[in-house]
């Protein structure tokens, strides 16, 4: 431990003897010739992450429903990292996804908003590039990835008839039109703390009996996720 | 889900195809057949230094590469870089297909991956402050090691020729600050090590600033105590945080010696980028070709880094781990002892390392002009310039003895830590023939299991007056455990428990000059 601050002591308390000084360095040295099993590229290293990401494309084949930009995800989580050599090494996500949603406006009157959260977890295997040091480096992610939904919103917008054409917002939670577990394939490509990702999900946000053109969610997510490590 | 394959499939193909060609560094098992004249290959300033330090000139390191071998590996790879005397090898871009073909060859010993990689000393920050700032802060760089000491004896680095490995040196062919080293012709050589070619006037700041903390002279105020020495500049590193490599260095190293450099200043280093911990143990390509330099005469004097607030990595970079190489820790000027952010020691396998220390904040001259800077890149070029000084007035010093010298000049000395090494170097040493305080200023005393420190003559305390008192405890091998600083207030000034320590471990403790050291004996 380092003490660089002055901090007057009346007991020095290292040595647990009444001696009045002012202690401006004290280091301790075992510890820097052990080898460590915790760290970015050590055996075992565990960091947070954020995310974010945009959906596009088709969903399922049903028709393209919403723009790039209106349906976007947000990521709050933890990743273990388990090194298994210097080129793989094999992880676990878990933490919580934010999923909205926003349909352009195609009927004139109504309009479709969604929000959910989720507990997010994956799986992955890594492909590092390249010697390092103690650093991420370069690598690329192949896994799959689940969520449970812990909470949503359907919220409809509608223009308020003879009130000046105000838009009026009406939520409604723990529809059960929601798919209460979704899944699918996860790849990533890094840099250090940079990711840039991309999902594919495999379900329906929507369960099939509730689905219909407007509350489709394209399968596509990509994205950026920053490690919050060194 | 076709896209999604699609995708990862190109992705990897991509990578797989960026791996496939490398940077490899190919080492040959000998030199047969080949032809070495000293007086062609090395400068008259490099035969006289040798000469002078009884060191051969035909070295096996310095002969020329077997040519056919190079042909032969050229013609499995796609270009190569740079051929090392000294490790006998060179630089190939090639892929893992000819690489397996090159390991085969019956002169080739062995191959390596060169990768590019992050040198992390250039990281420096700067600070304005008004003129009567700069002067007080000039003056505490030079007077903090007595170097106005040197100048009555007109001992100014004159006749020592200094190379300076950096990401580059703008405005150096302009500034005033060094008209007095252009003028006399004391810019010996340039190389852009990077771009292969000689001019070294442009990118990085950082190798100005080192410039002028080793000859620049402000407003008739010395920035650094070797104002007449000669200068080799060397262009290693490709930016300002930059992936630098390796090969750089090396090429750079043997250019010094090529080019008679007595010291060399390199205020660059490696640490987690590329290494572990465990590997800073003097070891690295850069380590032992910084040991080959000093095997060959020149001192190489190294900032131990800036990575001392950091939690993951606060220890010194390589080459600073070299055996050989002076490593430089920052002080700070406003309290005397070690700045934040200089890296500690020691190695990985525990020799101590800083050696000594300068200030880690400066006035420096910048591209833009004068300014404050902060980093033991700069606390090593004030260093080299006191080498310069005491290789000046010492001229037949080899290169050993000049290290051994400014070790045992410093303050603390024979007292050493981790943070501070043995402390700033002192020109009193050379000038006044100044030798360790032999008169006690403390004593030990043990009661039971306290080893208390009495200070004798003690005088009432008045504070910032730096009544300092470095202490630490080491194992019988010298490889310390535990290591601080106190302000002392009272007379009573320290105390240990001993009952953390094994039999035969020594406390060693300096204040004011005077070092003395207890065995504890249980």
């Amino acid at each position: 431990m380092k003490l660089k601050s002055y901090i007057i002591l009346l007991f020095f308390v290292a040595n647990i003897n009444a001696f009045s000084q002012i202690v401006l360095m004290q280091e301790h040295v075992d510890s820097t010739y052990e080898k460590h099993q915790f760290g970015v590229n050590q055996r075992h290293y565990l960091h947070l992450f954020i995310g974010l990401g945009f959906s596009f494309g088709d969903s399922h084949g049903q028709g393209l429903v919403t723009k790039f930009g209106g349906t976007s995800t947000y990521d709050l989580a933890l990743r273990y990292k388990l090194k298994l050599n210097n080129y793989f090494a094999t992880g676990i996500d878990a933490g919580l996804n934010g999923q909205y949603v926003s349909y352009p406006v195609k009927d004139p009157i109504e309009k479709d908003k969604m929000n959910i959260t989720s507990l997010k977890y994956a799986w992955f295997f890594r492909i590092n590039f390249g010697h390092r040091g103690d650093i991420m480096g370069k690598f690329i992610d192949l896994g799959i990835w689940g969520t449970n939904v812990l909470d949503s919103y359907l919220i409809i917008e509608q223009e308020v008839e003879n009130q000046d054409y105000r838009i009026e917002e009406t939520y409604y939670r723990h529809l059960k039109i929601f798919n209460p577990f979704n899944y699918g394939l996860v790849f990533r490509m890094g840099w250090n703390q940079f990711a840039i990702f991309a999902e594919y999900r495999y379900s329906e946000i929507i369960k099939n009996q509730y689905l219909n053109q407007k509350r489709l969610v394209p399968e596509w997510t990509v994205g950026l996720q920053i490690g919050l490590h060194r | 889900m076709k896209y999604f394959i699609l995708i990862i499939a190109s992705v990897i193909s991509m990578l797989s195809s960026t791996k496939a060609q490398t940077k490899q560094w190919v080492y040959f098992t000998d030199k047969a057949n080949v032809n070495y004249n000293p007086s062609k290959y090395l400068s008259k300033k490099t035969i006289e230094k040798r000469l002078k330090q009884g060191i051969s000139l035909n070295q096996y390191s310095d002969w020329p590469l077997n040519q056919n071998y190079i042909e032969v590996v050229s013609l499995l790879s796609d270009s190569v870089g740079f051929q090392s005397r000294w490790f006998n090898a060179i630089v190939v871009w090639t892929d893992n297909e000819r690489i397996a073909q090159i390991q085969n060859l019956p002169f080739v010993l062995k191959t390596e991956l060169a990768q590019p990689m992050n040198s992390v000393l250039a990281d420096f920050k700067t600070e304005d402050a008004d003129t009567d700032d700069y002067q007080l802060l000039a003056e505490q760089q030079i007077e903090l090691m007595q170097g106005q000491l040197f100048e009555p004896l007109k001992i100014d680095g004159s006749g020592i020729r200094i190379a300076i490995f950096d990401g580059g040196f703008p405005n150096v062919d302009k500034a005033p600050e060094f008209e007095h080293i252009r003028n006399a012709g004391h810019i010996i050589a340039t190389r852009d090590f990077t771009k292969n070619k000689d001019f070294v006037y442009y990118s990085s700041t950082h190798g100005t600033m080192v410039l002028s903390n080793i000859g620049g002279i402000w407003n008739q105020h010395k920035l650094g105590l070797a104002t007449n020495a000669e200068f080799l500049l060397a262009k290693t590193e490709v930016g300002l945080e930059p992936f630098a490599e390796e090969e750089y260095w090396l090429a750079a190293v043997e250019w010094a010696d090529q080019q008679g450099a007595d010291i060399i200043n390199s205020s660059l280093g490696y640490t987690h980028h590329r290494y572990f911990r465990d590997q800073m143990d003097g070891t690295s390509l850069v380590a032992r070709a910084a040991n080959m330099a000093v095997s060959k005469g020149i001192l190489v004097v190294n900032a131990a880094g800036n990575e001392g607030e950091q939690s993951f990595w606060k220890y010194i970079g390589t080459p600073a781990d070299a055996d050989s190489v002076l490593s430089i820790g920052g002080i700070d000027p406003e309290t005397g002892y070690h700045i934040s952010f200089s890296s500690y020691g020691p190695t990985a396998d525990g020799r101590a390392k800083p050696n000594v220390s300068a200030m880690g904040k400066v006035v420096v001259v910048s591209k833009k002009g004068i300014t404050t800077a902060y980093g033991t890149s700069f606390a090593s070029p004030l260093a080299a310039g006191f080498a310069a000084c005491v290789l000046q007035m010492n001229p037949n010093f080899d290169v050993h003895q000049l290290f051994d010298a400014i070790q045992k000049s410093a303050t603390l000395y024979p007292y050493y830590d981790y943070a501070h090494g043995f402390g700033i170097p002192q020109a009193s040493y050379f000038t006044q023939a100044r030798h360790e305080n032999t008169m006690a200023t403390f004593r030990f005393k043990n009661n039971d299991n306290l080893v208390d420190v009495e200070i004798l003559n003690h005088v009432e305390y008045i504070p910032g007056q730096r009544n300092y008192l470095y202490y630490h405890i080491k194992r019988p091998d010298g490889k310390v455990i535990d290591y601080g600083l106190v302000d002392v207030i009272e007379k009573d000034a320290w105390a240990l428990n001993i009952n953390n320590y094994e039999n035969g471990d020594l406390i060693c403790v300096h204040f004011h000059g005077y070092t003395s050291t207890f065995k504890i004996e249980k």
